[in-house]
């Protein structure tokens, strides 16, 4: 296999939502609009594959994130009231499913920045330090499952 | 919103039956006497957008000399996508034309 057809297969096979039979086509369809072309041309090919992987992954993310936040702020609306045990289970849950899908752990990081925000930032200079403590492991919530959602992310958009 | 150059020739290249890929890159290209070369990741980027939009869809499959291929066909909803441009190219055309005519006499 000469370096092109390594580079383009390399490519074609992690362009996200593209299944085996497209992957094919589209490899099939470069080889023979490349086949009579000099290096600058089919360089430009898998330049072209790779521009279109990049925004292929930027608009499956953004999807995926819109998701994730649309159903935290469900759940954190529904979970307003809940019995603190629940109010804690739900977002940990979730972030232990987005290891697996970048959804949940966005959803868990939407709840934990309404409870942060609703915990009372402004009061902060009279809080006591149970108020502080709560701050601290809310904003270590939205932090952690931030870094999560961009873990899974990464792997899911490199499938 | 205006359609960008390649998914109107593309669009264009649908108009007179299915095609696969290749079929698309070569008659774009004659569509504009060669001067648009669509590269596949331009090619493809617009046929997933314009399947995802319901303007293209997948006819079935062409067996030829090399691998088997997909062929994309225009549907209802593309082609009044392609008239509505049409229409639009059109009015800014005949716009142009009233303005450059009233410039020169």
């Amino acid at each position: 296999m000469s370096p092109f057809d390594s580079a383009l297969t390399f490519v074609a096979e992690r362009l996200p939502g593209f299944d085996g039979d497209r992957r094919h086509e589209l490899v099939a369809t470069v080889r023979e609009a490349t086949a009579d072309t000099g290096p600058s041309t089919r360089a430009a090919e898998v330049g072209s594959l790779l521009g279109l992987w990049l925004r292929l992954r930027a608009r499956r993310s953004a999807h995926l994130l819109w998701r994730g936040a649309a159903l935290g702020t469900l759940l954190a609306a529904t979970t307003a009231f809940s019995p603190v045990p629940i109010a804690v289970v739900v977002p940990v849950v979730l972030l232990g499913l987005g290891w697996f899908d970048p959804r949940y752990a966005a959803a868990a990081a939407v709840i934990w920045v309404w409870r942060f925000v609703d915990a009372g930032v402004g009061e902060l200079p009279e809080a006591t330090v149970v108020l502080f403590l709560r701050l601290v492991a809310m904003a270590a919530g939205v932090l952690g499952a931030v870094a999560v959602t961009q873990a899974s992310l990464r792997r899911l958009t490199l499938r | 919103m205006p359609l960008r150059e390649p998914t109107f020739l593309i669009l264009v290249a649908l108009a007179s039956g299915p095609r696969h890929g290749y079929g698309i890159i070569k008659e774009v290209a004659a569509l504009s006497d060669g001067r648009v070369r669509l590269r596949a990741g331009t090619l493809y980027g617009a046929l997933e957008r314009l399947e995802a939009d319901g303007h293209i869809s997948f006819e079935g499959e062409e067996a030829g000399e090399g691998p088997t291929r997909r062929r994309y066909r225009l549907t209802e909803p593309g082609r009044a996508l392609l008239e509505d441009e049409m229409r639009r190219l059109e009015a800014n055309l005949g716009a142009a034309r009233t303005r450059l005519r009233k410039a020169t006499t």
